[in-house]
């Protein structure tokens, strides 16, 4: 099957923003293994379009005002909290293959990149 | 020792660049690696150039876009990217730092250091791929580049600014018309004319072939003002590929300050291949010997870089003097045609001239220059026509002379003349001459002042009267280096000189 009917199966798999299983079974049922593959591969890519992940450092400071910014800010996608407290303080946010850095700790990784490529 | 504070102010002089913004940054996993290219999906925002980073450490740059993957070129040898690791953007475009430190250096075409010194960090960053000065910021080529090799400087003049195409099969001596040049840059004292900064880029080489150069530059205190970029023939195909961009980004930063650069790439054949192969491995369609459709654009891009500015923009100027290998003398293949129509002149090298014993080995009816003659001086331009006159008529009598017809003394005495030139016209590597000493040279065997000496000493007597007219006559030889047309007194007194350095020659 050609990647452009595989990529069509997927799409059509997904109704409503949400994984329809009656499809699922059907096509995985009937796709042989090399294109169960790619099916696969293409459901994985619509539902990391569909989730945004947000790492704080602490669960608290994520009040329903943020919360609900940023739901307004990345609209029609769900949005997953986690908790890194690696990160000291900020946010950051993944969004499918966009990463945004808004926290303390790639500040400081940033600047100490910036320093080995720089510093004499 | 340095103290504490010194290196807290250090750091903070070094940040005060260092934006605090947060910033965006795309991410991809390794789908497939192989060949020194990486397919990466994700990556949406990459940008075609983007200089790309792996979870490893090893970077590389994107080369294709394609609707569900990126193709990239790796400039390491990958060998620890796997299947599913993280490849984010840097948001750079490939650049190199250029600076004065860089003079004397031997570095990759990233920049990093391969002569075991220090990382130049300090400098401007310029692009590798750089659209060319236009028309309104150029001029016409007007100063001469001298090679010190008396066959180029006389009947193929190279100007600053010009594009020379080094022509020739493997072996004829194409990398030591190139070092001698470069050695001849070498600043003279008392010289007019603004140095030259020389460029060696040294692509798909063996590395001893390159220590070799680098050593002979040493010797002759050329590296006091050469730098040399290197991506030898086991360097990933993607540094190869890039390293002549490397050479003339470094050549811009000089220009930019109103410099004059002279730019050898060493040489495009070899960069010809490595984009051959970056292209099959990415799967483009292949054209003519497989080379892809872009190929003249590689070349043509690069070549445009080569420039003289106008005072306006600087003054500064870019001599390029591309090399390419040909197979079997054939100049008619894909590769050669294409940079003989993008250069401004080729010096073809022969092998049949290297067998007989012609050194430098030029075939100077195949060779050209078109803007050269306008940056000759007028000096040499007077002594010069006649020989170039006199070395045509040669060829075309030594022809028909092979049949062992009796020939008329008027033809004999231009085929004695046509010898005499040719044997002149003979230098031994490395040891380039000035303009004044060519003039002697040229001069003394188009006014036919050396009929009377056997052609297997001529190479002794001109050797020996430089000398002589060095510590005899220097004044001779400051009118000479003033570059203007020689006038009927000077030819007067060269004829006496050359008359009392016959008394003296045995």
């Amino acid at each position: 099957m050609s990647l452009k009917k595989i990529k069509k199966l997927a799409l059509k798999t997904y109704s409503d923003n949400t994984l329809n299983k009656k499809v699922l079974d059907l096509v995985s049922k009937k796709l042989s293994r090399k294109d169960l593959k790619v099916y696969i591969n293409e459901l994985k890519r619509i539902n990391g379009h569909r989730i945004v992940k947000v790492y704080v450092p602490d669960r608290r400071i994520l009040t329903d005002k943020i919360e609900r910014s940023l739901s307004k800010f990345f609209e029609n996608k769900e949005l997953q909290i986690i908790e890194e407290p690696e990160l000291i303080a900020g946010l950051r946010i993944i969004d499918n293959d966009l990463i945004y850095e808004l926290n303390l700790r790639d500040s400081f990784d940033n600047m100490i990149e910036y320093l080995k490529e720089t510093y004499d | 020792m340095i103290s504490n504070e010194d290196i807290i102010k250090d750091l903070e002089k070094s940040l005060t660049d260092f934006s605090y913004d947060s910033k965006a940054k795309n991410v991809g996993y390794v789908e497939k690696n192989g060949d020194g290219v990486v397919l990466s999906s994700g990556l949406s925002q990459a940008l075609v150039g983007e200089q790309v980073v792996f979870a490893d450490g090893t970077h590389g740059m994107v080369l294709g876009l394609d609707e569900d993957n990126v193709s990239i070129v790796l400039f390491g040898s990958g060998e620890n990217i796997r299947e599913g690791d993280k490849v984010q953007t840097t948001g750079k475009i490939l650049s190199i730092t250029a600076s004065e430190k860089l003079i004397g250096r031997v570095i990759s075409p990233l920049g990093n250091p391969l002569d075991g010194k220090t990382q130049v960090k300090t400098g401007r960053n310029m692009p590798l791929e750089k659209i060319a000065p236009g028309v309104i910021d150029r001029e016409p080529v007007s100063t001469p580049l001298k090679t010190g090799i008396k066959i180029i400087d006389a009947i193929v003049p190279i100007g600053r600014g010009q594009r020379e195409l080094i022509i020739g099969d493997r072996g004829l001596g194409k990398t030591a018309i190139v070092i001698d040049t470069i050695i001849n840059q070498k600043p003279r004292k008392n010289s007019k004319s603004k140095p030259v900064i020389c460029i060696y880029v040294a692509i798909g080489q063996k590395q001893s072939t390159v220590a070799q150069v680098i050593a002979k530059l040493k010797d002759t205190e050329a590296m006091d003002y050469t730098i040399v970029v290197c991506a030898g023939a086991s360097d990933p195909v993607a540094l190869q590929y890039l390293a002549p961009y490397a050479g003339v980004a470094i050549a811009e930063y000089f220009l930019e300050k109103g410099e004059d650069v002279l730019i050898v790439y060493d040489d495009l054949s070899k960069h010809a291949w490595a984009y051959r192969q970056i292209s099959l491995v990415l799967r483009r369609p292949a054209g003519r010997e497989a080379y892809p459709g872009d190929i003249f654009y590689l070349h043509s891009r690069l070549l445009e870089r080569a420039v003289k500015l106008n005072k306006k923009n600087g003054g500064g100027s870019i001599t390029a003097l591309p090399i390419v290998e040909t197979q079997a003398s054939d100049i008619s293949a894909y590769i050669p045609t294409n940079i003989i129509s993008i250069t401004d002149g080729q010096i073809y090298l022969q092998s049949d001239l290297f067998n007989t014993g012609i050194r430098p080995a030029i075939n100077a009816g195949s060779s050209v220059s078109r803007v050269g003659g306008a940056a000759q001086t007028s000096a040499i331009k007077s002594v010069s026509g006649k020989m170039r006159l006199d070395l045509a008529q040669y060829r075309e009598l030594a022809v028909f002379a092979q049949f062992g017809s009796e020939l008329d003394q008027a033809t004999l005495a231009q085929l004695e003349r046509g010898q005499r030139i040719t044997e002149i016209l003979k230098q031994p590597q490395y040891d380039p001459l000035p303009e004044s000493l060519q003039i002697l040279s040229i001069w003394t065997v188009t006014t036919g002042q050396l009929n009377d000496i056997p052609i297997e000493k001529l190479g002794k007597f001109e050797h020996e009267f430089h000398k002589f007219i060095q510590r005899q006559y220097p004044e001779i030889i400051k009118l000479l280096e003033t570059g203007e047309k020689i006038k009927e007194d000077t030819i007067k007194i060269l004829e006496k000189v050359v008359t009392e350095f016959k008394k003296m020659f045995s």
